[in-house]
């Protein structure tokens, strides 16, 4: 990097230093954790972002920036960790980049990892256990009952070697429970309490799949949920809010009614990739829906940039009519009128709908 | 001072407008009046960015070239309005009601207008 380059760069940091201390906002510690990411210094982009949640704990835009920008810390470090495993192989390298890349989802990388250390180093409990972790990542991605059965294999053999071991108890009692077996996660849960570790969840789980303690054969358990006959329990802190489908139900009155009023041809309510939609729509394909996704992304790029903070909302008129649309980070709600509506009542109808969602989801800033 | 100059001169004396610009849809400024927190290469190259975004999205989903365009942040707003082969960018603060500054704006792109077909 050439020297001026660089005294621009310095100099571009130190306005947005200032700006985060003297107006601190989400958008102050997004525009200087960016300019991290973009030199390249990612932890220094953690930090930031830690800082700004630290001010701003619900900020989805300081929330999404620091898990990027972690995950690049972790990508650098993996590749750091690989030059040093092929340099000097050792137990501790394989395992740290076993974790890494199963903290980054990438179980089939993580496998290979471990399947590597256990041909270098036999009697690695961690490569071990890391494995089982990364067939259990496996299984419950794909649901495939060779993976399943492989991993509560993995997972008996780590304990046949390492009975004290209390996470591989807990991940396999975890996947007895939610198979529907909880004759076979008994003891583990037995030896799980024993030793002091909360486990109401695992055995209000195996309650519920058991209530007349009948006996039940794993294999045949693992076949039904990878044909799709029975399905796995969800942990209760993995479950969807019990009022999450009153929310979508809201939503979808809320488009309605707006399509109902006789002036709007088209409404929609986007978040992320996912649309539900009212009036005159096909499919996820049509131009609305597509001109709503990208004026609302480019519309953000526009605001940011010209550091007028975040877009919120748009008018956009022309022979078709007048789009109109309000957004908050990832939600969009859109509708298509005619010329001559009430626009004004209209954004505001938008708005109400984009922020009770918001609150219902318990998200927002 | 040219004539889009006096136009330009003419919107700025709005209420709550920070600036006001006629811009190509490949980012060159024709005229321009600008508060001087905005970097008219920034203004230029983000507005350029926004229109061709949105007439491709629009003509790849076989819709007509809009007219108007609105757009609002935290901490303003801006409004694009299309000429003949360029648009009328006016940034405005956040306070600033658009509906109340329509008429002149509108008056300002047809004079804009006439004024291109003249040259």
């Amino acid at each position: 990097m050439q020297l001026i380059q660089r005294m621009r760069i310095w100099k571009e940091l130190k306005r947005l230093e200032q700006r985060v201390r003297e107006e601190p906002s989400p958008t102050s510690f997004v525009d200087l954790a960016q300019v991290h990411i973009n030199l390249g210094e990612c932890d220094k982009a953690v930090e930031v972002a830690e800082e700004g949640l630290a001010l701003f704990p619900q900020s989805v835009e300081l929330q999404q920036l620091r898990r990027f920008a972690h995950r690049s810390l972790l990508r650098n470090r993996i590749h750091e960790l690989r030059e040093r495993i092929a340099f000097g192989p050792n137990e501790r390298l394989h395992n740290e980049l076993a974790m890494i890349l199963l903290e980054l989802g990438d179980f089939a990388e993580a496998r290979q990892v471990c399947e590597d250390c256990l041909r270098r180093f036999p009697e690695d409990p961690a490569a071990r256990l890391a494995l089982a972790q990364a067939l259990l990542g496996n299984y419950y991605r794909d649901l495939a009952s060779s993976e399943g059965a492989e991993a509560i294999r993995c997972l008996s053999q780590v304990l046949t070697r390492e009975p004290d071991s209390l996470q591989a108890r807990r991940l396999l009692a975890e996947l007895l429970c939610r198979l529907g077996a909880p004759h076979a996660a008994r003891p583990h849960l037995e030896r799980l309490v024993d030793a002091g570790e909360e486990v109401a969840e695992l055995q209000q789980m195996a309650g519920e799949a058991d209530p007349d303690g009948c006996a039940e054969d794993v294999d045949r358990l693992l076949a039904a949920v990878e044909s799709g006959e029975i399905s796995l329990q969800q942990p209760r802190a993995r479950r969807k809010p019990l009022g999450n489908d009153e929310g979508l139900g809201q939503i979808r009155d809320a488009l309605a009614r707006m399509v109902d009023s006789g002036s709007v041809t088209k409404a929609a309510y986007i978040r992320g990739s996912k649309a539900i939609a009212r009036g005159a729509i096909r499919d996820g394909k049509d131009p609305f829906l597509r001109i709503v996704r990208s004026l609302a992304k480019s519309g953000q790029r526009f605001a940011r940039r010209l550091d007028i903070g975040n877009f919120s909302k748009a008018v956009l008129e022309g022979p078709f009519g007048t789009i109109c649309i309000c957004s908050y980070g990832e939600v969009v709600a859109a509708i298509e009128c005619t010329l001559g509506s009430d626009v004004d009542a209209l954004l505001g109808q938008l708005q109400e709908l984009v922020a009770s969602s918001l609150l219902q989801r318990g998200g927002g800033q | 001072m040219n004539r889009m100059q006096d136009t330009m001169a003419v919107l700025r004396e709005l209420g709550g407008v920070r600036g006001c610009a006629v811009i190509t849809l490949d980012g060159l400024i024709v005229a321009k009046s600008l508060d001087a927190s905005f970097r008219q290469d920034a203004v230029a190259a983000l507005a350029s960015f926004l229109m061709q975004n949105t007439e491709r999205t629009l003509h790849e989903n076989g819709m007509e070239p809009l007219t108007m365009l609105v757009l609002q942040a935290n901490y303003g707003k801006a409004v694009f309005v299309r000429l003949d082969n360029s648009y009328l960018v006016v940034l405005m603060d956040q306070f600033t009601d658009v509906r109340s500054c329509r008429e002149d704006i509108d008056a300002a792109a047809a004079h804009l207008r006439r004024l291109s077909q003249i040259a």
